[in-house]
């Protein structure tokens, strides 16, 4: 039964981070390998807003969360606008920089010590006993409710939104999107918007409930073979993929080697390439023959 | 009544060395058809693209000429800013979104400066003039047959409130029967919405038989223009685009191409 | 580019080069010469510890040059490049402390595994339009690292494997200036074989593919077949590279190769310039000096002392505001910028052009 919360909160810690990478993969084929540190950087800016709003929990997190999407829609509008309309190769060594940038300003304002976003507002992660005898903690309970609620949502806004349709649209035919009159721009600054927002939203909550070390990056790339099992445009899939990841993890852990728990997802990542690369609901891409 | 869109002696190159259309000037009014002919690779489809932006993702541009809509020059703009002024183009190829259905594609374009109540009555309008898209609401872009996706991409530009239309290429792949019916529809745009259309194609006979005025492209030039009913009467449209006897009577291809090569066609 | 070409000096005049070149052809040669001569004299002249920093520089060249192969012309990512270094140290540092193998057999074992990897991780994503050898080389980076460190865990070497210097007879490679000449002859091998590659039909195929894919194919070049045989030519270059860090050092351990390394041969690239051999090696260049000037200049401040501890992070920085730098400013690179002058005619007028 432990095995099986274990799975459940690992698995929506991949897949809020994971549908990050699905929402900017979708509307412009770019791989945003540094999801890993907007992560991070919604848990530092958590840890800042805590200290300016002691005590007061719910105005830190809402900061937080503000203060982060608004860097991700910066992001777009200073770095990744400018790479729109040029190759994706160069979109993606783009991202690449951005982790590597971000991560030194992060240890720079913040140091490299492990910290605690909880402290200062009076957050502090108890266990609750679930039927069964399995122990899960407040804020990984609140992991899995946040997952549903952001997947959720998004499936909504996605499927019956008139913007979220648009954003569907973009991600087919960018040329048609824009002669239908949509802004392509705004588009993406929306995608980039609410890839930071899911990302820092798991970042908080990780940091709540473990504490915030500078190697909290290296789990945003290890919810990316969720993306790629589910299929790197399809959410549903991405949900699908991030339980499939977890559960090896997980399991391989449990019975093989917990040395494994870093390899798991990447090895999962491999076995999808070879045997089905565009992911259990993805578009099917044509294959080349070697 | 000054023109809806005017393109002056516009010439379009490509890579910064191959020139796809060399000199081109014609005129189209509000309420009007107007129709560009000629073979493949006359600059027909170039045109269309010199005039709503399309041309930097082949790496085009437009290096002389303007392009003037409703007094502003236009040429060399993105798609986006020269769709928001109401300039709405129905491509050859890729009209519709494959992966959205029929109504999801109508609720796509974005009209600018259009009310809810006006958008809402523009789309009850095209399913008017398009009932079959009705009964396809449901069904998903890509499993549209040819038709089909002809009449969605022309209702999808028509939602989008367009001041001037540019349909590239409507008859390929059409059966006659639903090209008529078509070509009806695009009649009754012009009389009750009164915009400007400008119509590109290759078959002749269809487009001229609703055009208001017409010009044919050779070679990225225009070769001849006038009335519909001149063209149709004129030798050498009768020749090369009808291929029926004009009065010389029958000429063999090569005497017909020997013509053209000596210039009989520089109007 | 051919004998035979026109161009336009930086006096507007057109000169045909045939004429010139035939009488002139030594000139060539020059800057090479100097450089050359430049090279082996500095070995004499500098203390040991720029002549490491040299070696350092060589070394990452050769990595750098591997990966421009693999990114500046055939148009694939791969943030592997620490795995596959590390692939080929644990090679050597295995067969070494297993067998005690000698060099001659550990140099080209470790460039044979890292063809077997390039091969493993390059097939699956390769066959796939799009940039899905990046995710490939991720998986690659992280198997590596657990397998190198799995094995460290398993022979019990806590802090790492130690590794005896190279020997021919009785003469050991381990002083700096031994290890000058030899990673600088490394090096220039590496250009060479790049070189020559790039000159050849697979390279020629390379620049078809990364220019315009859809036209390559047309032309009847077998896309997924290239682009794999670009990916191990490239990864086997790495790991000799990884080997002869491994002699370098006399150490390997897991923790000297993260993925801050592969990000580092990504920003040389970036930063020399993709699409040129001159690039990747002003690239290494640049990066490989960078932590040092940034941590001279930190030396100047008042209070140097206080942030020793940030150089790691102002490393980071650095190196991803350079890197963004240029891909928004410059994206010819470093050789960008070098053409760009020599066309204003602010260097002698060269006759090479590659």
């Amino acid at each position: 039964m432990q095995l099986i919360v274990n799975i459940l909160v690992l698995a929506s810690i991949y897949a809020l981070i994971a549908c990050g990478y699905v929402l900017i993969y979708r509307v412009s084929r770019v791989m945003n390998l540094a999801q890993g540190e907007l992560m991070m950087l919604g848990a530092y800016l958590l840890l800042t807003t805590g200290s300016v709003f002691r005590g007061n929990a719910i105005l830190a997190v809402a900061a937080a969360v503000v203060l982060s999407t608004c860097c991700g829609i910066l992001v777009y509008i200073f770095l990744m606008r400018k790479m729109t309309g040029g190759s994706v190769l160069a979109a993606v060594l783009a991202t690449i920089a951005l982790g590597i940038l971000l991560r030194g300003f992060m240890i720079l304002i913040w140091s490299a010590q492990q910290q605690y976003p909880g402290q200062p507002i009076a957050l502090v992660s108890t266990a609750i006993i679930l039927p069964g005898g399995a122990r899960i903690s407040t804020f990984a309970a609140a992991l899995v409710a946040v997952n549903a609620l952001a997947y959720g949502s998004l499936f909504v806004f996605l499927r019956f939104g008139r913007w979220g349709l648009r954003m569907r649209a973009a991600g087919q035919n960018p040329l048609l999107a824009a002669q239908r009159g949509i802004k392509l721009h705004g588009i993406y600054a929306l995608a980039w918007a609410l890839s930071t927002l899911t990302g820092s939203l798991a970042g908080m909550l990780l940091a709540l409930d473990s504490g915030l070390t500078a190697n909290m990056a290296v789990l945003g790339l290890k919810a990316f073979p969720a993306a790629l099992v589910g299929g790197l445009d399809s959410l549903l899939g991405t949900l699908i993929g991030a339980l499939i990841v977890a559960a090896a993890e997980v399991l391989s852990i449990q019975y093989i080697d917990p040395l494994l728990s870093d390899v798991m997802p990447f090895l999962v990542l491999l076995a999808t390439l070879i045997v089905r690369p565009w992911g259990l609901l993805g578009t099917r891409e044509e294959l080349d023959r070697v | 009544m000054s023109a809806l869109l005017s393109v002056e002696g516009i010439q379009v190159i490509y890579q910064r060395a191959i020139v796809g259309v060399h000199d081109v000037s014609f005129k189209a009014q509000a309420g009007q058809i107007i129709v560009l002919l000629g073979a493949n690779g006359a600059g027909k489809t170039t045109t269309l693209r010199a005039i709503t932006g399309f041309l930097g993702l082949d790496d085009a541009k437009v290096g002389q000429g303007h392009i003037l809509f409703d007094g502003t020059r236009i040429e060399n703009l993105p798609p986006y800013e020269t769709a928001r002024g109401g300039i709405i183009l129905v491509p050859e190829r890729e009209k519709v979104f494959p992966n959205l259905t029929v109504s999801e594609n109508l609720a796509v374009p974005v009209a600018y400066r259009v009310t809810r109540s006006e958008r809402m009555h523009r789309e009850d309008l095209v399913y008017e003039m398009f009932p079959r898209l009705a009964v396809l609401r449901r069904r998903v872009g890509g499993l549209l047959s040819g038709g089909e996706r002809q009449m969605l991409g022309l209702a999808c530009a028509l939602v989008s409130h367009p001041q001037l239309l540019l349909i590239d290429e409507l008859s390929l792949g059409l059966a006659p029967i639903v090209l008529e019916a078509l070509m009806q529809q695009i009649v009754r745009i012009r009389d009750e919405l009164g915009i400007g259309i400008v119509m590109v194609e290759q078959n002749a006979v269809a487009a001229l038989a609703i055009a208001d005025y017409a010009y044919v492209l050779e070679n990225g030039r225009i070769a001849i223009e006038g009335l519909p009913q001149d063209l149709r009467k004129g030798d050498q449209m009768q020749q090369s685009y009808f291929g029926g006897s004009g009065a010389s009577g029958q000429r063999s291809y090569r005497d017909l191409k020997r013509d053209a090569r000596q210039g009989l066609f520089d109007g | 580019m051919s004998d035979n070409s026109l161009t336009t000096s930086s006096s507007g005049h057109r000169i045909h080069h045939q004429g010139h070149v035939r009488s002139l052809r030594w000139t060539r040669w020059v800057p090479f010469g100097l450089l050359t001569l430049g090279l082996v004299s500095f070995a004499f002249v500098g203390s040991p510890f720029t002549l490491d920093l040299a070696s350092q520089v060589f070394l990452a060249s050769i990595g750098s040059l591997s990966l421009m192969l693999l990114t500046g012309f055939a148009g694939q990512i791969s943030i592997g490049h620490a795995g596959l270094i590390a692939a080929g140290a644990y090679v050597v540092g295995i067969m070494s402390r297993e067998w005690h193998a000698p060099f001659w057999l550990t140099l080209p074992a470790a460039t044979i595994s890292g063809g077997v990897l390039g091969t493993i991780f390059g097939l699956p994503s390769l066959r796939l339009r799009g940039l899905y050898l990046a995710v490939s080389t991720l998986a690659l980076h992280f198997i590596v690292i657990y397998a190198g460190g799995e094995y460290e865990a398993w022979r019990g070497y806590a802090t790492g494997i130690t590794i005896d210097s190279p020997k021919i007879g009785e003469w050991e490679i381990s002083s700096e200036l031994a290890w000058y000449f030899v990673l600088l002859g490394a090096a220039f091998m590496t250009l060479t074989i790049c070189w020559n590659l790039l000159r050849s039909r697979t390279g020629r195929a390379w620049g078809a593919i990364r220019t315009r894919e859809t036209v390559a194919e047309a032309l009847g070049i077998n896309i997924a077949r290239y682009k794999l045989l670009a990916f191990v030519i490239s990864s086997s270059i790495t790991a000799a590279a990884g080997a002869l860090f491994a002699y370098n050092r006399n150490f390997v351990s897991v923790e000297a190769f993260s993925l801050y390394l592969s990000i580092q041969y990504v920003a040389m690239i970036i930063i020399g310039g993709m699409g040129s051999l001159l690039g990747a090696i002003l690239g290494a260049v640049f990066v490989t000096l960078l932590p040092y000037a940034i941590e001279g200049t930190v030396g100047l401040l008042p209070h140097a002392e206080r942030y020793v501890n940030e150089l790691s992070a102002l490393n980071y920085s650095a190196f991803g505001l350079v890197t963004i730098a240029f891909l928004l400013f410059e994206p010819r690179g470093l050789v960008g910028i070098w053409r760009r002058l020599q066309a204003k005619g602010m260097s002698w007028p060269s006759w090479n052009t590659h």
